[in-house]
């Protein structure tokens, strides 16, 4: 075998090599020769007297080849979501089917993780090596099991507070003593978790769709524990160092206790003992929760900002956008706006960049209410145009969808609005559109205004682009649509938005189908369009045949609906279909709520007559002097008029008494 | 290869002494062991059970009746030219020592097939085809429509996450969906 190989590269094969390297000689030359001549030219450039500049060697980290990679891949509006399955029947539409299907997912994840943690016996072969601690089951149980130091340090550890609470009870009551270190250790923990276990970390999923699983952010609210663990454990302390007396401030701060933290505050100012910035940045955010006027407020982030001077500590980013975040907590205040304009200035001075959440906070205190007027917006995006974000702080995700509302309500400028689309379409920046909720509202926002100001084919270009992968649709926008259409005559896109009902899950609303039906027998429209309406006519009749006497109501539900599918059935000269219409809706009277109208019956008096159908336009007059229609008479006038039916004595005798 | 008789071991009826080994050409059986000497060591055997005596090819029925899919129709030396590996790993490459764990990886796999077998009853259209990238296991395969999709993804989630633990290293599932049962019959015998 190993002969035959040797033996089998015949002479082409090297043929091949040779040609390669001839190639590789011909490419290689080629650049030498691009290279000289380019040294050439900087030499003669050198000649003037312009130094070369080598460009340095840039420094890349383990990370930037990936990051250079992901770069390359940008969001397809035309295709879902990477978290779903990219097959037809697994790509979810409905908003609803959207939500179920990615929270289905993390839900059997969580089901995996169950068993790992109730079953962990079975899970303990480890072949991997290095040993990936993240696929071992959890180790629950806890190494020291006696309240002593180790043991709360190992609780410290895994962060968690209820079980170190309770060695540190335990320990205390057999005098065992802790070294000032580990005491440290723990206040720090009780401070930062407010004495009580850290809340249950959320899937990413859970976390995108919390609002609308009613995780709902809770209204700020005190909720420091008064002489809790937390004061105890520092009273305790036989040495309180300014680290110490600081924490217990943070952990105050945050959890509202704005009292007892400024009282310490003061304090420890008497004392002339330094405060850390952190410190600082807490006591700014929660300074409008301590005091009752506005003046007050502002008094107090004033004073602190004054102490940080006095102290020599350097504000950062946190701290400016505290004192915006208290700004926009006191909209109304007279100062507020020139303030925020201070504000942002000595950030400009100081040479910091102001992320998404200041400029969040600037649009609050510029439009506190839907009236409000000003040009904060358009600077704002004068500002950021073409510029790639990165988010920093929680609240940055609050930025588009606060731009798109203030552009909406108070501007009624789609241009602006357009731009602002333009910016979360810049690089990465879709990223920072947030969860579920704010960009259900973004999106909302946006189209709303769109469907009211643009052109009908310019909305149609939005909405394609953003349904139905990016978003989902809801009622009030398609209901902005539909009167978009009917204002500018885009009769075209009917049959394009019935389809999407049907994808949307929207098919069931009465009210959204009756409109659309509605705008389908407003006029009759060229042929193909018109068989397409009949078509979706005959569908919903279907439907209605199908589905009739199951618990579900069928989307076909009242009677004006069945008089748009008669007078569409009419237009189409589809006689056939709008007397199968008539002849359901007669037969499941209680099936559908109020009677169709009168146009409606009258086209299908006139699609009887021009059949030559006596008996038919008969039933009809005689329905419609059953519900004691208006346009009774006029039709009764129609079959008399006709000179294509023949009517007989006896119909003319029930025609006289009508 | 073709045409040429080749002398094959074969281990699937017995194994052991010189005497009882079968020689199989590539199209036919030569001899078999006496079924004598099968019954005398407790096995039974009928003529129509000998007739299948080649890995992977499947018996004709009478009516022709049977369906296969486009893998079960193509014989395993088809592997390479007509269908794929079911596995993909580079563990069996000339040159891979020990360090590649080949054993350890087709039993990793039947691993996988039988949590994904038992996972997903009677819903996998298909063969359940494992392949290795990195540290990355991708199981793939096709799946029928009887479960509503929200069913569908939770089993995917647990199906990954459990695999996951099990295998300690990230396994991700490419499924995707047919109809029914005749969108994947290539032919019937």
């Amino acid at each position: 075998m190993a002969a035959s190989l040797s033996a089998r590269p015949p002479r082409g094969f090297v043929q091949f090599l040779f040609n390669r390297k001839a190639f590789c000689t011909s490419h290689d030359l080629q650049q030498l020769s691009s290279v000289s001549a380019s040294t050439e030219r900087s030499v003669s450039v050198n000649d003037k007297g312009q130094e070369i500049v080598i460009p340095r060697k840039k420094k890349r980290d383990s990370l930037s080849v990936l990051r250079a990679l992901a770069s390359t891949v940008k969001r397809d509006p035309d295709s879902p979501h990477y978290k779903y399955v990219d097959d037809p029947f697994l790509i979810p539409t409905s908003s609803l089917a959207k939500r179920s299907n990615a929270l289905s997912r993390e839900s059997g994840r969580k089901a995996a993780r169950y068993i790992l943690e109730n079953y962990s016996q079975w899970f303990n072969e480890n072949p991997a090596e290095p040993p990936v601690d993240d696929f071992m089951p959890p180790k629950l149980a806890y190494t020291h099991t006696e309240p002593t130091e180790a043991a709360l340090i190992e609780r410290i550890e895994k962060r968690r507070v209820n079980d170190a609470i309770e060695v540190y009870k335990k320990a205390k009551q057999g005098n065992v003593e802790f070294s000032d270190s580990t005491c440290r250790q723990f206040l720090e923990l009780l401070c930062v978790y407010n004495a009580q276990d850290p809340p249950v970390t959320m899937m990413p999923e859970e976390f995108y769709f919390r609002k609308d699983l009613g995780h709902e952010t809770k209204r700020p609210s005190k909720t420091w524990k008064d002489d809790g663990m937390a004061e105890r454990v520092f009273d305790e302390l036989q040495e309180k160092s300014i680290e110490d007396q600081q924490n217990l401030i943070r952990g105050m701060a945050r959890y509202l206790q704005t009292d007892k933290a400024f009282a310490m505050y003061d304090e420890m100012m008497e004392k002339k003992l330094p405060v850390h910035l952190l410190t600082f940045n807490e006591l700014i955010r929660v300074a409008t929760f301590h005091h009752d006027t506005y003046e007050t407020k502002w008094k107090q982030v004033e004073s602190l900002l004054m102490d940080m001077q006095l102290c020599g500590v350097e504000p950062d980013l946190t701290t400016f956008n505290n004192v915006l975040f208290s700004l926009s907590r006191v909209p109304y205040f007279r100062l507020a706006p020139s303030l925020l304009l201070q504000t942002l200035n000595e950030m400009k001075k100081l040479g910091i960049e102001p992320s998404l959440t200041s400029w969040k906070h600037s649009l609050v205190v510029y439009y506190p209410n839907d009236n409000a007027d000003s040009n904060l917006l358009y600077k704002i995006m004068d500002y950021l145009e073409g510029k790639e974000l990165t988010l920093q702080q929680p609240e940055d995700a609050e930025f588009f969808v606060t731009a798109m509302k203030r552009c909406c309500v108070n501007h009624h400028d789609v241009e602006l609005a357009f731009r602002i689309d333009r910016l979360l379409n810049t690089g990465k920046n879709a990223e920072l559109i947030g969860d579920s909720r704010l960009e259900n509202m973004y999106y909302s926002f946006f189209l709303r205004l769109v469907c009211m100001l643009e052109t009908m084919d310019r909305i149609m270009e939005v909405y394609q682009r953003v349904t139905p992968h990016l978003w989902t649709p809801n009622l009030s926008v398609l209901d902005e649509l539909l009167k978009a259409v009917e204002l500018q005559d885009g009769f075209q896109y009917l049959p394009l938005i019935w389809t999407d009902l049907l994808l949307f899950d929207f098919q069931r609303r009465a009210e959204l189908l009756e409109k659309l039906l509605s705008l389908m027998a407003k006029q009759k429209q060229e042929d193909t369009l018109q068989s397409q309406y009949s078509h979706i006519a005959g569908q919903l009749l279907e439907r209605f045949k199908d589905e009739h006497g199951d618990q579900r109501p069928t989307p076909l539900s009242t009677g004006p609906m069945v008089g748009h599918l008669i007078t569409i059935a009419e237009n189409s000269t589809d006689h056939d279909l709008a007397w199968d219409v008539f002849d359901t809706y007669c037969n499941n009277k209680n099936a559908f709520s109020g009677p169709p109208s009168d146009d409606a019956m009258k086209s299908l008096v006139a699609g009887c007559l021009e059949r030559g159908d006596s008996e038919k336009a008969m039933a009809v007059v005689s329905f419609m002097e059953s519900v004691e229609m208006a346009g009774t008479g006029e039709a009764v006038q129609m079959i008399l008029d006709s000179d294509q039916v023949l009517l007989s004595q006896s119909q003319r005798d029930m025609l006289a008494n009508i | 290869m073709s045409g040429k008789r080749v002398k094959r071991y074969s281990s699937s009826v017995s194994k052991g002494t010189e005497s009882e080994t079968t020689w199989v050409t590539s199209s036919r059986l030569v001899c078999v062991p006496s079924a004598a000497l099968l019954a005398f060591r407790g096995l039974r055997t009928t003529p129509c059970a000998l007739k299948n005596i080649r890995a992977g090819v499947p018996k004709a029925t009478i009516h022709r009746n049977k369906p296969l899919t486009y893998e079960e129709a193509q014989a395993p030396y088809k592997i390479g030219v007509t269908k794929s590996w079911n596995s993909w790993h580079s563990a069996n490459l000339k040159g891979e020592g020990f360090d590649a764990r080949a054993a350890e990886r087709t039993f990793d796999d039947i691993l996988i097939r039988k949590f994904i077998k038992g996972t997903w009853p009677g819903l996998f259209a298909s063969e359940v085809i494992v392949k290795r990238r990195h540290n990355l296991v991708v199981v793939a395969g096709l799946v029928f429509q009887q479960m509503t999709a929200r069913k569908q993804y939770f089993l995917m989630g647990y199906s990954e996450e459990m695999l996951s633990y099990l295998l300690k290293c990230p396994v991700k599932l490419e499924i995707q969906t047919v109809q029914e049962r005749s969108d994947v019959i290539f032919k019937k015998i």
